[in-house]
Order: C-alpha cells, then structure tokens, then sequence
C-alpha cells in the first residue's frame, strides 16, 4: 500500500509577549477587552456573599463562532447550515489554591453543567458588562455552594496527600496575527458535491455522504493573574462515508476525512475525490472477503491503522488529573474503577525500551508537513511546552493542566477543552526502525513462532468520528471499539488474502511493551479532540508490530440483505 | 472586531444563496418518488407478507433565524434540511403492524429521522429504495408481534381496524421562498428589544425571529401525489424580572404571520413590548396567590389555550381506543357536554380570523389528506372526533387532521380551533355575572384570566386525568369593581368537572396561535375563542425560583438605576 497521508495544516501563530498590559486587536475588540477587564475589577473588589469568601481568582473566555456545513448525498444536496454565535464562559475560584471549589462533583447542588452564555456580536459596552456581571453573579454563587459542599465532604473522608486545587504559573500573554473566516455554502457545496458524487455508480453502496464543515473561531482569554491571549483560528473538514453489507450480511462502513485550518488548504478536490472512491471501492471488494473468527498472534499495524490505534489506547492516557473528591461514595469509588493506569506507572516502563514518546505542540512543521496539533497557548492560558513523556520505555511525566495532582505540581499547558489535558503534537520515535520488507518478514517469523501460516496486517482501522458521518446511524450515539476495516492475512510467499473487519479485543496499556518492532518511516496523523471542536492532536508514529495481540471478527447482527435490486442496479451509473 | 462587519455582510448573503441552491431542483420530485415507489411494491408483492399501503413523504424545511436580548444580537443561523418519512404496512386494513400493543408492552421504537437529499434521480431513488427495504423487513418483525399480541390478550372494545380507505389526491403547490433578510431581522431585533435595556428590573431578555419554509411532498400507493409549501415566520419575546421574595416572573409574547412584512409590525410590536414592560413592572409588586376555589372568566386567549387542552387533545381519534388513553369522550356521543349555546368546530381550511393569521390551517395532512371541517360539539352536543386514517368504531374515515412532525408516526391532531357562542354576553355583561357569581358563591372575589402562556393535560389511565394550565396575567375582581393583578397561579382541574361548570361566553373573540407538542412531535395550531365565564374554577401555587438576586448592581449605568436588588426598596 502506498503511503497515504492524511492532509496536514497549521497556520503559523506568532506568539507576542506584550509589554506594558494588554491590548485587543480592533476597537471592538478593545471596547470587549474593557468590559471583561471592568467587571473583572468590579467583581475582585466586591463581589462577595456575607460570611462567605470572596473570589480569589476569575477567568472569562470569550469565543465568536463562525461555521457553515452542507452535506451531499451521490451529487445532490441533503442539507446545509450556517450559525454565527459568541459566547461567554466564566471561571470563579472561591477558597485558596490549597483548597477551593474545583475538583468536585456535587451531586447535591442541583446544578449540572458548565456556565456558557450569549453576549453581544457587536461592541455594545453596556450590554457585554450586563452579560458577564449575570454570569460572574451565577458563577460565584455556584463557586460558593460547591467549597461548602467539597469542605462537608472532606470532613467525612481520609484522603492522604490530598494535592493542591491550583496550581502556581507564571503569567502568560498571547496575541495572535492571523485571521480566519468560514466558506460560505456555495463555495462549500462545490466541493461536497464533488465529493459525494465519488460514489455514483455504486450500487453496492447501500449509503454515502459527503460533508463538509468550516469553522472560524475567535477567542480571548482574560484572567485575574494577568494571563491573557486572544486569536483566531479555523477548521476545514471534508469527510467521506460508505456503508454496505458483506454477502452475508454484517453491516460494514468506512470514512476518510481531511483536516486544515483553512480550506484553502485541503488537498485538491480529485485528489480527495479519488480517495473516497478507493475507499468505496476497498469497502465493495471486502462484501466477499474472509471471515475470520478470532486471531492470537502477531500483529503489525500499518501505518493509518498504528495511528488510530494509539489515537484510541493511548491519548487518553497521558494526561494527568487529581481525582474528583464527591460527595456521592458511588461516584468515588466508580471513579477509582475508571482512574488512568498511567498515574501509578510514573518512571515505570510502559513501552519497549527501544521507544519514546515526546509531545511537542510547539512545532509548527515536521518534515515540511504542517502540524494541526500546534498550538500556543492552552484553555487555561498556559503556554504549551515540549514534554518528554516516555523514554527508552519509561514514563517519565504525563501531561497536565492547572489542577495538580500528587506527581505533577505545574501545569504543561495541556487544558484542551477537555477535562482531561491532552497532547498536541505526539511523536512516537524509535532508536531505530525497519523498512517495510523487514517489518513483514518480521511478522511472518513470529507467526511460525506462533504456528501460524500466516501473519495479519491491519491497514486501517476505523476512525469513530467517521461512523457519525452515517446518514442512517440508528443510534444518535454509536458504541463498541471501531472495527479494523482493512486488514490481510500476509502469507511468506508475498500473497495476501483480506479478512472481514475485526476488532482488538482486551487490550490493555501493558500490552504496549510488547511491541517488538517499527517501520523506519513515520505516519503524520491528525485527530480532533472532540467530536466538533477545532483542538486536534497529530500523531507522528511509526508503523507497529505487537509480537500478540487478540483479534476478533467484528461481528455483531447480520440482517439480510437488501430483498430487492438496488434501483440503479445493472447501469453504469453517472 | 475588525471582520465582524464582513462577516455580517456574509451570512445575508449566504441566505440567497442557500436558497438558490435549494430552488429549482424538484419539478420531477414527485415523480421520481412515484416512480421509486411502484417499483418497491410490485418487488415486494412477491414476499410471502407483501405491503399493502406504501407512503413517502419528504420534509424540507429552509430556515432563518435571528437572535439576542436587551438591544443587541446575539446569534444568526440559516439552514436547509430534508427528512424522509416511509410509513409501510402488512396485513391488511383491519389488522396491520401499525397496530399499538394491548399486552402492556412497550412501544418505544426512537429512529433518527432519516435525511435525504433531492437533486437527481440516484440520489433520491437510492434512498428510498434503502429506507423501504429497511421498513419492511421492521414492519414484518412489528406484524409478527402484533399477532401474538392479538392472541394473547382480550379482545379490545373498540373492534374498528388499524387503516381506512381515503381518495387519493393530486395537488401541487408552488414551492414558496424564504423571504429572510437578516441584516433587517437584526434591525428590528435591537428596535424591538431596546426598551428592555432601558427597564431597570427587567433582569432577562430574549428574543428570536425565525423564518420557515416548509416544503412537503407526498406519494401514496392509493395514487396521491401531493406538494404542499407553506411559510411560517414567527418572533418570539421573552422579558423575566424578579419579585422582592425571589419568584421568577416571566411574560413571553409569540407573533406569527405568513410574510416577514405582517410579522415585523413595528407599531404593534412595540405596543405589546410596552405592555410586557409594564406587566412586569406591576407583577413584581403584585400580592401572591393563595389556593383559591370560584368562579372565575377566561379571556379569549385563555379560553383558548383552556379548549385546546383540555377539551381538544381529547377530542383526538386516537384516544378513543389507546388501551392506555383515558378515553375520556368514547362513550359520550349525542350527550351533552357543555351549555347548548356552545358548539367547538376544528377547521384547518380557515387562513384567517379577522386579520389574524391562523398557524393551524392546512389543505393537505400528513396522510394526504384534505383538511376538512369537523363540528365536534354542536349546541353543547358532542358529535365527532378529529380522525386521521386509523379508524374508530362509528368513525371509518379520516377528516384530514393525520399530523406529525417529520421523525414521528401520523396520529389526529388539532388545527384551528373555533368556539362559537350562541347568545353571546357582552365582556362587561359576563363581568357582572361573574360578580353575581362570586356573591352567590360567598367567595371574596372571582379570577379574570388574561393571558395563558401554555398548559399541558394528562389523558392516559395511568396519571391522573387532569390538565394544568399556566397563566400569567390574572386580576382578582371585587365585588365593588376593583382589580387587582396577583402572582404566582395555576389553573388545575379535571375535563368533565371543569366543562360542567362553563355558563356563557362572551362576544370578544381572540386567536391563540402556538406550537402543540404531543407524540407525533410538533405541529402548528390556533384556537379562536371568547371570553367565558366559568362557575367554579381550582388554582393552585405556581412552582417558582428562590434564589436571590444578583449580588452588586447593575453595573449598566440609567437614569435612576438603583440596582435589582434594591429597586423593590425604593
């Protein structure tokens, strides 16, 4: 298989330090600068209930929305949007950084659910201040009733070595130079139909859709330590998707996407199209592949397929956050279930030894590829930092935001919208790597060790975030581990034979040091960080070869097929 | 900001443009559906449990909106979406898959609504050829447990089938335009709210203006094929205040019309903005409602909401023989159900009342067909039903009232409700029997009941049978004529009890336009009622927020601004 890249784009921010204050970048920006900065002060000298504490610190974020979507189904328009929207998010700490409201899920206080409000699109002073006073007002109420709570609940649990609730950072400021705005639906509309039309003339295809999505967004930061940054920043996305059934009648679909920041900068729409159209065309061919009911042995992940596996068992896994104090037992204890195996692993050895794993969301570029996981500052207003997570094996630091936990006191500009913080750009790197030849020569050795003909090579596994792309989903929510769509069995004489789609089962983060090789040449892979959201890691990883790992047929239902002929059946099609 | 002017500029663009790219693609929509249609059934008669009624119905709405408060917008949206809905039969018209289980057991069945795009003929057959095998091979799992329930639960009262028979229908309408200027939708957002700035203890604001183009088209194997479009352009205003003890006041007031120039009527918009203002303004000091049992007068708008909840869903076909369903009316026909000057006719063929735009006119339903007019209670007497095509025992037909939003199963539904008065009082008149009442009750004073935001009625077994409704403007009325608006009040009762107690109504008629949500989702309805005076009434405490008011003042400067805190101080 050639090496098929996914596109790779970042714009390039350039980070200024501001010397005497801030200052916004226009006049309306300056007029809602002096709002969030009045009320600020307004709410650090006054706002305070009797007999409870005052704020000790306050964080606005203010993002302006710009997105427009429009999806195609085989040429002709399904439906489109365009929203534009600004919102206000408030961050009020009450207590001190050794003990505030944070860190807490009160299952008491009748409110669930982060405080998001509506401001003004345009420079109204009055009504910016009136918007963020409510929300400050709200959020400080909350703040309060939450440290009375968290406070109640201590008193009723030992925790040792309970960390800090905030941590202590040196200020950081941030202005942005570049600027973003979204394609309209008709500039939109001619690449998705394009795109969807890719899949004309399949009648095996029982759905398809194309859809593509541009976001601009706008975003300024302000807090009471001094922290500040404001900048744009964009998202282009064009996603492709395919469903079928095999000749015996397992649902079976596939998804391909492109990412950049700016549309301008996603590959060619042919170059595009004729990815999608491999894909439909990968995705009929395995209607008659083999099923295979389970697999123990060698696995070498090529590629796409290495990256998404890492994006799935492995991301989630480096960020570091103290655990929740509750005042619901239950949800301690469930969450102790579900707590990172990584927090107890610090300068243990996770990986084999001849593997590392930096994460730099300082870089820009790599091998003149844009990187998406770029970015300068955090959600919290930190700046991102390299951080050397796993070498030669051993885990050597996790990623975290401005909540300590008992192994991390500082933050590594990792907050990203989610709770837990996450990388940027992740560069798995080996001291030394095989060329693809050596990689499946290696396989097939170790699948003699293991008595087998054969080895199995997974190519590509499927991206969750593509199953949302199907138009006839029955579910608003899809579940289960992503299935390995393409996927051989490799023989020693050259030959391959496909296998319906399977999955991974039982892996554990263990299971990582029993990689025993990787390709020479690295995969640049981006992933968004949630479903929607414009903050992306890119993974920079070699190919993987696990020396076992347990492979399952996807399974599930197999409904029948289709009773009567597709309507096109027989045509040529466009 | 320095895009945000080029940015504006853009969205008012993309609206033509959007709409450009939706017009003009469907002039052989229908029959490409038609075709599409035909081919699946014959294909299917050739399985051992064929279909025996196909129907294809495509929703397109195209859509505006514009949104803010207090002066200013806060958001704008525009987009174009298109659903298919498939409703596939086996059996045959008295026992089908349709059917709703007698044994007890759930019906749940939640399906996302299924998108489909027009355009060319592969994509749209492609569709509808996947979602029918698809709906067949559901619809004979659902037949199969519909027979096992027949046989294994007592036969039910109501012995009519699961479909009837209708004409099938031809009638193409010219697809209307979203007419949506959002540069001026904005204009008059911040026109409209502006006055809310000005209002001390006005303590939220908000406000939307959406413009929606509703586009359908229907096919049939009874041979309908139908395309009906209609626009629907609505404003919604909302204001809140607080009272001193921490109740949260609110007054909402809905405007709709069918273009954007009958719906941005600055005079009148600007009329009910004053008065929401000073509604407010006087509720906040208004005293709080205690319980309260006697005779009170509904207003038109009122009375409106009062009929369409608690006499009209009632009304509905369905619920005359749901196992579950109250059934509240099955046994009650040719008796009298309200005082013989009443009579309550559902007409989804009347445009207008007066100048008023009814949101419930229709010519089509969702089954295909006409919308007609149903006299369900004449002089007092009930005499029908609202009927979709699943019959009822002495009801065999539709009368056009199948509704539904797209996602969701046909079900009866309301469309303009009128009530007509015979030997109608004059207000004043119904004033001074409402006086007369509350001497001969011994009560202190009656309820005058101006405006209804919404309500909500119960008719299932399980829950109790009873409706409550949530006004929000009410006066008690003194012996000596004296008015006084209180706080914080339901309207609660039970249907038979409540219609028993209704005397007269009055001359003053007044149109309720709104949104009705039930289980075939969201469908736009009216009700055109008078004043009426009704002997004994329930109210109960409105549920309402304690939580105090904000901490500092306002920060926004005005002439006299105290705070909201300290404004009831003053």
């Amino acid at each position: 298989m050639g090496r098929f890249r996914i596109q790779i784009c970042a714009l390039l921010f350039a980070s200024a330090t501001l010397a005497g204050g801030v200052h916004a970048q226009s006049d309306e920006d300056d007029v809602l600068l002096r709002a969030l900065q009045d009320e600020m002060a307004r709410t650090l000298s006054d706002l305070r209930l009797d007999l409870e504490p005052p704020p000790y610190f306050v964080a606005y974020t203010v993002s302006e929305s710009k997105s427009t979507n429009t999806t195609y189904v085989l040429g002709a328009h399904n439906g489109s949007n365009e929203s534009r929207g600004r919102f206000l998010s408030v961050v009020v700490r009450v207590g001190t950084p050794e003990l505030d409201n944070t860190n807490f899920t009160n299952f008491g206080g009748g409110f669930f659910g982060g405080s998001s409000n509506r401001v003004p699109l345009t420079a109204s002073y009055d009504e910016l201040r009136r918007v963020i006073w409510l929300a400050t007002d709200a959020a400080y109420k909350r703040a309060v009733a939450d440290l009375a709570a968290k406070k109640a609940a201590l008193e009723q649990q030992t925790i040792s070595d309970r960390p800090n609730d905030f941590s202590e950072e040196e200020t950081f400021t941030h202005m942005g130079d570049n600027s973003y705005d979204a394609l309209s639906i008709e500039e939109l509309s001619q690449i998705a139909q394009v795109l969807s039309s890719a899949f004309r003339g399949m009648p095996d295809l029982h759905a398809s859709v194309a859809r593509l999505t541009s976001v601009a967004n706008k975003r300024m930061y302000l807090d009471s330590e001094g922290n500040f940054s404001h900048y744009e920043t964009g998202l282009c996305t064009a996603s492709m998707y395919a469903r079928t059934q095999t000749l015996e009648g397992a649902g079976i679909s596939d998804g391909v996407s492109f990412y950049s920041r700016s549309c301008e900068d996603l590959p060619a729409i042919d170059e595009m199209k004729s990815s999608g159209q491999e894909m439909a065309m990968r995705l009929v061919a395995s209607r008659s592949a083999e099923a295979l009911d389970n697999y123990n042995g060698p696995v070498l992940l090529e590629e796409q397929a290495a990256a998404e596996f890492l994006s799935q068992n492995l991301i989630g896994r480096l960020g570091a956050e103290p655990s929740s104090i509750s005042n619901n037992p239950n949800y301690a204890a469930r969450q102790r279930n579900f707590a990172n195996p990584f927090l107890d692993r610090v300068n243990a050895r996770v990986f084999p030894r001849f593997l590392s794993v930096v994460n730099d969301p300082t870089l820009l570029e790599f091998e003149g590829n844009k990187l998406l996981g770029h970015y300068v500052v955090d959600n919290q207003g930190m700046p991102s930092r390299r951080v050397e997570l796993i070498s030669n094996g051993m885990l050597k630091a996790l990623l975290t935001s401005r909540s300590p936990t008992k192994s991390f006191e500082n933050s590594t500009g990792s907050s990203r919208g989610s709770s837990t913080p996450a990388p940027g750009n992740l560069f798995i790197e080996a001291k030394e790597g095989m060329s693809n030849e050596e990689l499946n020569e290696e396989l097939l050795t170790l699948a003699d060790e293991y008595g087998l003909e054969y080895g199995l090579v997974l190519r590509k596994i499927m991206n969750p975030r593509d199953a949302f792309q199907d138009p006839f989903r029955s579910s608003p929510f899809q579940s289960g581990s992503p299935p390995a769509l393409d996927l051989v069995k490799l023989y020693p004489d050259g030959s391959e034979v496909p296998v319906l789609p399977m999955t991974v089962s039982n892996f554990v983060v263990s299971f990582f040091k029993d990689i025993i090789a990787v390709s020479e040449d690295r995969f640049i892979y981006d992933v968004p960080l949630a479903t929607g959201g414009l903050n992306f890691a890119t993974i920079v990883t070699p190919s993987l070869l696990f020396e076992d790992l347990s492979m399952r047929s996807a399974g599930g239902a197999k409904p029948k097929l289709p009773l009567f002929p597709h309507p096109f059946a027989g045509e040529a099609g466009e | 900001m320095k895009n945000s002017k080029n940015r504006y500029v853009s969205l008012v663009v993309f609206s033509a443009v959007a709409l450009s790219i939706s017009h003009g693609l469907y002039a052989d929509t229908l029959t490409t559906m038609k075709e599409e249609l035909d081919r699946a059934f014959e294909a299917l008669q050739s399985q051992e449990v064929p279909p025996y009624f196909i129907s294809y119905e495509i929703t397109e709405d195209v859509t505006a909106s514009v949104s803010g408060g207090f002066g200013e917008v806060t958001s704008e949206s525009s987009g174009v979406t298109r659903f298919l809905d498939i409703d596939l039969r086996v059996g045959d018209y008295s026992l089908d898959n349709t059917r709703p289980r007698q044994g007890g057991g759930f019906n749940f069945s939640f399906e996302p609504p299924t998108p489909i795009s027009v355009g060319n003929d592969e994509a749209l057959k492609a569709t509808l050829w996947y979602r029918t095998d698809a709906k067949y091979k559901a619809a004979l799992t659902q037949f199969t447990n519909v027979q096992s329930d027949v046989q294994s639960t007592v036969e039910a009262d109501d012995k009519s089938g699961d479909f009837s028979n209708a004409p099938a229908s031809e009638y193409s309408m010219d697809r209307v335009e979203l007419v949506a200027d959002t540069s001026e939708w904005s204009e008059k957002l911040r026109q409209y709210t502006r006055p809310f700035a000005e209002a001390e203890f006005i303590q939220d604001n908000s406000a939307s203006i959406n413009g929606d183009v509703e586009t359908r088209w229907f096919v049939n194997t009874d041979g309908s094929k139908i395309r009906v479009s209609r626009p629907f352009y609505r404003m919604i205003i909302q204001a809140t205040t607080k009272a001193d003890d921490g109740m949260v006041l609110n007054l909402v007031k809905t405007f709709e019309a069918n273009s954007p120039e009958k719906l941005l009527d600055d005079e009148k918009v600007l009329l009910a903005v004053n008065s929401m203002i000073n509604n407010l303004e006087a509720l906040r000091v208004a005293p709080l409602v205690e319980p309260y049992t006697g005779p009170a007068i509904l207003s038109g708008r009122a009375s409106g909401v009062f009929f369409h909840e608690i006499l009209g869903h009632r009304l509905e076909g369905h619920r005359q023989k749901g196992a579950d369903e109250g059934q509240t009316f099955r046994k009650k026909i040719g008796q009298k159900v309200l005082p013989e000057t009443f009579s309550v006719v559902f007409d989804p063929n009347i445009p207008t009342y007066g100048d008023i735009e009814l949101s419930g006119t229709y010519m089509y339903d969702n089954e295909g067909v006409r919308g007609q007019r149903v006299v369900a209670i004449e002089n007092g007497v009930l005499k029908g039903f609202l009927m979709s095509r699943s019959p009822i025992e002495g009801y065999p037909e539709s009368n056009g009232h199948g509704r539904k939003n797209y996602g969701n199963s046909v079900v009866a539904r309301q469309s303009n409700l009128i009530v007509e008065v015979k030997d109608a009082y004059s207000p004043e008149e119904l004033e001074a029997m409402l006086l007369e009442r509350v001497k001969e009750q011994g009560t202190e004073f009656g309820l005058y009941f101006d405006d209804i935001t919404g309500g909500f009625t119960m008719t299932g077994r399980t829950m109790p049978n009873a409706f409550n409704v949530t006004p929000v403007m009410v006066y008690r009325l003194y012996p000596d004529g004296t008015k006084e608006l209180v706080r914080g009040v339901d309207l609660i009762g039970t249907p038979l009890t409540t219609f028993s107690r209704i005397e007269a109504g009055a001359t003053d008629f007044q149109v309720f336009n709104g949104m009705c949500g039930a289980e075939s989702g969201w469908v736009p309805v009216s009700a055109v009622s008078p004043s009426i005076l009704v002997t004994q009434i329930e109210v109960q405490k409105a549920d309402s927020s304690r939580d105090i008011p904000p901490i500092l003042p306002s920060p926004v400067s005005r002439p006299g601004d105290q705070s909201i805190r300290y404004v009831g101080e003053h």
